[in-house]
């Protein structure tokens, strides 16, 4: 979607038009999902919280002002209501042996082997950075938020989110040079 | 480069791990379709302030109020003109609690913590047309409770200032309390509200009691920074103790210690006002016991700082036989002393 073709959803959307909303949530429903389920790594909580997202998106978007980011928005609502289930639910930790299902079809088998090794000792790395640093990285680089978002979304200020960041790709880095095999055999 | 070499790997990760579980388009289409149809905005309700302290800061609100976004929800109207500045920076969280009894919602939808205040947003609606709400209490997980300062709220009339809002919510209020009462804070803090609800009566007398509604959730502490001062300065005979200054994004807060007895009954009022590095004067707009706050977040402000207090107010000071009920005084009878008492300091 290009910004004026967004910008006409948003007022769509805001005017009642379901179909343009539809239109919205497709755009953005890689990053909402996503986003809940990386906090959660429970599907069926994500989904919960990403069905209230979409609730308070359809209710509130016409408060949504001009100039605002409406991932960035979004994201704030995808990341509240996961923190009020929390809350709600005391969500249990997810143990360290957790591992997904991975295949990616269109990968060849011993490459797919490989990012699934690599990824799981990835996996075990950011379990074993504090949940703030955690929930950082996951904004950055999977919601793909700018900083001044990160910080915006968290409630905290840009330096902090900087320094969080910093921090906590120098823990993964530490983590993951201790493990000589992350990477090598590429 | 290992990093640009990491956050690739973390972006590669974090798809491949979203991507098998991402739901079917069927259940994206259901949850569109439970989409409840949009409210239209209506109703005709007032902005009246709910304490003595919050008529005489009325005006100021007005002055402040500028343009009304009708299509904003009360709460978020409030929060804007009450903490403007934290509202603009994303600092205000979206908690949106509820709880019902016999019919009638308090929902807790936004809020805000820093090391001088907690600021809670809520709405009370049920068959009602009028409630009121007291709260009863709010205390840290560990039963430390926190002093309410200041509570604003709607009334019949209101929408005249700031505009139409979701008819359920009759009743909207921004409540403040003192956080700088609460020992050990850490970078989140456990709260627990309770909330009492009144049904009012047509001619506003009290009907009956609902509740307590008890909400339990946690706030991320902005942070502040706290400058002992702790420096008495002397005028007309009397001094006065700054003892310090706490800085955090919503207020600034000035915390005086003064040195009775005074030659008049009463507690001083002080007429106080904070010039910034920048050179921007500053005047308290709110007053508790032992703090006077200045509204705007100073933390990126840097170098010499001076609090003045230009006057003391003595109000008139209650009869002996007034037995504890409201008396206002004569304005005659008021007594002023000039200063100034003048305080320096760094913001680091």
């Amino acid at each position: 979607l290009t910004e004026s073709e967004e910008a006409a959803l948003i007022r769509r959307s805001q005017a009642g038009d379901k179909d343009a909303f539809r239109a919205l949530v497709e755009n953005y429903k890689k990053v909402l999902f996503g986003t809940a389920y990386l906090m959660t790594h429970d599907r069926s909580m994500a989904e919960d919280a990403v069905q209230e997202t979409l609730v308070k998106m359809w209710k509130h978007l016409p408060s949504l002002r001009q100039g605002v980011s409406l991932k960035a928005w979004l994201v704030r609502i995808v990341v509240n209501e996961v923190n009020r289930q929390r809350r709600k639910k005391q969500v249990p930790t997810v143990p360290l042996e957790y591992v997904p299902e991975i295949m990616d079809d269109c990968d060849a088998l011993e490459t797919t082997m490989i990012r699934n090794e690599d990824h799981q000792k990835l996996r075990r790395a950011l379990e074993m950075l504090p949940s703030e640093q955690k929930e950082t990285v996951t904004l950055r680089y999977f919601s793909d938020l700018t900083v001044p978002e990160v910080a915006a979304v968290m409630g905290k200020r840009e330096g902090t989110v900087k320094s969080r960041l910093s921090r906590a790709l120098d823990r993964l880095s530490g983590i993951l040079r201790s493990d000589k095999e992350f990477g090598g055999r590429r | 480069m290992y990093g640009e070499r990491l956050e690739q790997e973390l972006r590669d990760y974090f798809y491949t791990e979203t991507k098998t579980s991402e739901p079917s388009s069927e259940w994206w289409d259901k949850a569109i379709l439970r989409l409840p149809e949009q409210k239209r905005r209506s109703g005709w309700f007032g902005f009246v302030p709910k304490t003595r302290l919050a008529w005489v800061l009325l005006p100021l609100l007005l002055l402040v109020a500028g343009t009304v976004y009708g299509a904003s929800t009360i709460i978020r109207e409030l929060f804007q003109r009450f903490a403007g500045h934290v509202e603009k920076t994303g600092l205000v969280q979206e908690l949106d609690l509820s709880q019902t009894i016999n019919g009638v919602t308090v929902r807790l939808e936004r809020a805000y913590a820093d090391p001088n205040a907690v600021l809670l947003g809520y709405t009370v609606s049920g068959p009602k047309k009028n409630y009121s709400s007291y709260v009863s209490e709010l205390s840290t997980a560990d039963g430390q409770k926190i002093p309410g300062m200041l509570t604003m709220g709607t009334v019949p009339g209101s929408e005249a200032i700031l505009g139409e809002w979701d008819d359920s919510k009759r009743l909207a209020v921004i409540t403040t309390f003192d956080s700088s009462m609460i020992q050990g804070m850490s970078s989140e803090i456990n709260l627990k509200l309770e909330i009492e609800v009144e049904e009012l009566s047509m001619f506003g007398s009290r009907k009956s009691l609902v509740g307590p509604f008890i909400l339990e959730f946690s706030l991320p502490l902005q942070s502040g920074k706290v400058i002992d001062v702790g420096q008495t300065a002397e005028a007309e005979g009397i001094p006065i103790t700054l003892e310090k200054v706490v800085i955090s994004p919503w207020v600034t807060q000035a915390v005086f210690q003064f040195h009775p007895p005074y030659d008049s009954n009463g507690h001083p009022v002080p007429i106080v006002s904070l010039e910034l590095p920048t050179g921007t004067l500053e005047k308290s707009f709110l007053t508790t016991v032992s703090g006077y706050y200045f509204l705007g977040d100073f933390t990126d402000q840097h170098g010499d700082c001076t609090i003045v207090i230009s006057e003391l107010v003595f109000p008139p000071n209650p009869p002996p036989d007034s037995g504890g009920k409201s008396f206002k005084g004569k304005a005659e009878d008021t007594k002023r002393l000039s200063g100034p008492w003048v305080f320096h300091f760094t913001l680091p």
